[in-house]
């Protein structure tokens, strides 16, 4: 089996921090590609799919601080 | 709005369109000749299958036992689904249980999806709806 095989056999182990940072490249590639699917133009397409990256990271982020605040309330709360 | 698949018989007949994108993502905006659409969501499918494979394992990862609805995600990546399906002959058994396998789920699974909306969106290109047409007209 070449060592490019080996690379998706097992999981990779990954840092809580690392794993957190993967949403990143998982926004770019969606945004990347819904956005490819919706342009007429694709010239279009980096300046669509970069708004459309920075609303996914940014709301993601209110979704994440949204949540944090939930859980620290009902923890001061218990 | 103009019919792009005119010109190419295969993309004329909605089943073969419909069974290309699925079986090969991209494909279906490349057989409608719209071929800088076709390429870029080609790699983005991809990248995203395979950096979900590389993260999660594809002992982990390709599970249609335990994991059935993020399976049902991954099969609409197609032939991604059917080389990495072959690549689970040569994992470890039993799987581990590594944090990275959930990571590894929602890469797949979006890919899956993000194939969805390509194979939909093909069809709506190639065929639009009679209100569609009427409006261009």
């Amino acid at each position: 089996m070449t060592p490019l095989a080996t690379l998706f056999i097992d999981a990779l182990p990954l840092s809580d921090t690392a794993r957190l940072l993967t949403f990143l490249p998982l926004c770019v590639l969606v945004a990347a590609g819904y956005r490819a699917t919706k342009v007429r133009d694709l010239r279009d397409l980096p300046l669509s799919a970069g708004l459309y990256f920075l609303v996914m990271v940014a709301g993601m982020a209110l979704i994440g601080f949204a949540m944090w605040g939930l859980l620290a309330l009902v923890s001061a709360g218990s | 709005m103009s019919v792009p698949s005119a010109d190419n018989p295969l993309a004329r007949n909605p089943v073969v369109l419909a069974i290309a994108a699925w079986l090969l993502p991209g494909a279906g905006f490349w057989l409608l000749g719209e071929r800088g659409r076709a390429i870029v969501v080609a790699a983005c499918i991809a990248l995203c299958f395979w950096i979900g494979l590389a993260l999660g394992g594809a002992a982990n990862v390709i599970d249609r036992n335990d994991q059935y609805l993020w399976y049902l995600a991954q099969m609409i990546t197609g032939l991604h689904l059917l080389i990495a399906q072959g690549l689970t002959i040569f994992a470890a058994h039993p799987p581990t249980g590594s944090k990275s396998v959930d990571l590894g789920l929602v890469f797949t699974g979006v890919a899956g999806l993000l194939n969805l909306v390509a194979v939909l969106e093909t069809l709506g290109k190639a065929f639009p709806p009679e209100s569609d047409t009427r409006e261009a007209e």
